[in-house]
């Protein structure tokens, strides 16, 4: 009995250590961030440099994060922190099963769920601000950002029942991976690119974009890919866990 | 041992019932937090009392001034017997700004009666976890101002979320009567 014990205590090491490899980063360089929907007289937001996690978090890096965190396996989840999709395409609270390849991206996950994981890494979801910086490298150069574009608008096309392994796609200039053309992805801030909030807000940057005519005061109008980005996190509560939906996570730099 | 293991069954149930009872709370929100007088302040000990909610930061300006104004006038059609088990709690959106002195000195300038009213500060990561809970969506515009949803959230005793209002156009005497059904001698018991 004791052994088995024991067998079963290195047996919970060995996967915690596995899944809990820490994810490689790199530093993404400081810049500046114009909002989409700027306010009247904002100000480009000014971002520090950063590390950003190279890929997304994957199923195995979850689980072994719900194996060491209790309150956040499926059936013991608040349903103040997810929805009743969360996790749902793992076979059990511990098990990923068929449908969630251990190095896919992990997805049906609530932001809540996100924002713990990262924080228990000693890291944070990046902001929207730091996202787009290291989603648009400028020094790509614009050959590069029509050919994203296009990667982009081919994603949005394909229908995918199965998400491919992290680290599908190309390094892009900041040696960053899987921004684009494998899942949406939750941001720290994400409730903040609200661009028809359901309210009438102290200089709500929805007034300036209450009706179709908003468009004319977005920040760069050619670029529908950001407008689908903004109109997606726009739509999405904190508890939402969603198919195409996962996260990375990203540290300030001292 | 039948009287261990009956004991011990009782003791499961009873963590489940509380468990349960908990998992829409509010007071399972992490966190520092610090109240008006730089003391740390557990969310969980409102527990027990009706809890009238909003966002807001003291350097606001044009709307927060009337949310405040809002719950005051809640606070006032309240009867005694209610008005006393009541708490009315603002929490800033602008924590850097909002120190326990600031907050102190806006509870004054507001004639708050901090009996009944507390001012929190449960810093950047626990006010955007409170503002995800409560569906507040908030950002800074880059000139110390912020966007944010105009929204009066009330609790019942368990922390629980029963009813909130939106906008500034709207009037007050259903939200006091609300929180008067969590207190009248019919109310249901805390759990």
């Amino acid at each position: 009995m004791q052994s088995v014990r024991i067998a079963l205590l290195a047996l919970a090491a060995l996967g915690v250590a596995a899944g809990e490899a820490a994810s490689e980063m790199v530093r993404v360089p400081g810049g500046s961030y114009v909002p989409f929907y700027p306010v009247k007289g904002e100000a480009p937001t000014p971002v520090a440099a950063f590390l950003l996690d190279v890929v997304p978090v994957t199923n195995a890096q979850l689980l072994a994060f719900v194996r060491e965190h209790p309150e956040w396996r499926r059936s013991r989840v608040s349903p103040l922190f997810a929805d009743a999709a969360y996790l749902s395409h793992w076979a059990g609270d511990l098990e990923l099963g068929e449908s969630a390849d251990p190095e896919a991206p992990a997805t049906f996950v609530s932001w809540f769920a996100a924002d713990a994981f990262c924080r228990a890494q000693g890291k944070r979801l990046p902001t929207e601000a730091e996202w787009e910086l290291a989603a648009n490298p400028a020094l790509e150069g614009a050959d590069a950002r029509a050919a994203t574009e296009r990667e982009i608008l081919a994603f949005y096309a394909r229908p995918r029942q199965r998400l491919p392994h992290v680290g599908s796609t190309p390094h892009n200039a900041f040696g960053v991976r899987d921004l684009h053309g494998v899942i949406w992805e939750w941001i720290l801030d994400f409730d903040a690119s609200f661009a028809a909030a359901d309210n009438r807000s102290d200089r709500d940057r929805a007034l300036d974009s209450i009706c179709g005519g908003g468009a004319v005061g977005a920040a760069d109008a050619k670029s529908y890919t950001t407008f689908m980005r903004v109109a997606f996190r726009s739509s999405l509560q904190a508890t939402y866990a969603l198919h195409h939906l996962g996260f990375r996570c990203a540290r300030s730099l001292p | 041992m039948t009287r261990l293991r009956l004991a011990a069954l009782l003791l499961a149930a009873l963590s489940f019932t509380v468990a349960s009872a908990g998992s829409r709370s509010l007071y399972q929100i992490e966190g520092t937090w610090t109240d008006q007088n730089g003391r740390p302040f557990a969310l969980a000990s409102l527990r027990g009392s009706a809890v009238v909610l909003a966002l807001f930061y003291g350097t606001c300006d044009s709307v927060c001034p009337s949310v405040v104004r809002d719950m005051k006038k809640i606070e006032a059609l309240l009867p005694e017997p209610d008005r006393a088990r009541t708490r009315f709690v603002l929490v800033t959106i602008d924590p850097s700004v909002d120190t326990p002195e600031r907050l102190l000195a806006y509870a004054k300038k507001n004639d708050l009666d901090l009996s009944r009213w507390r001012l929190l500060n449960g810093g950047a990561d626990g006010v955007r976890v409170l503002a995800n809970v409560l569906g507040i969506k908030y950002r800074p515009t880059g000139t110390g101002q912020y966007s944010h949803t105009i929204r009066i959230t009330v609790l019942d005793r368990d922390g629980v979320v029963v009813d909130h209002a939106d906008g500034l156009a709207r009037p007050v005497e259903p939200i006091a009567a609300r929180v008067a059904s969590l207190l009248g001698a019919d109310a249901k018991p805390v759990k």
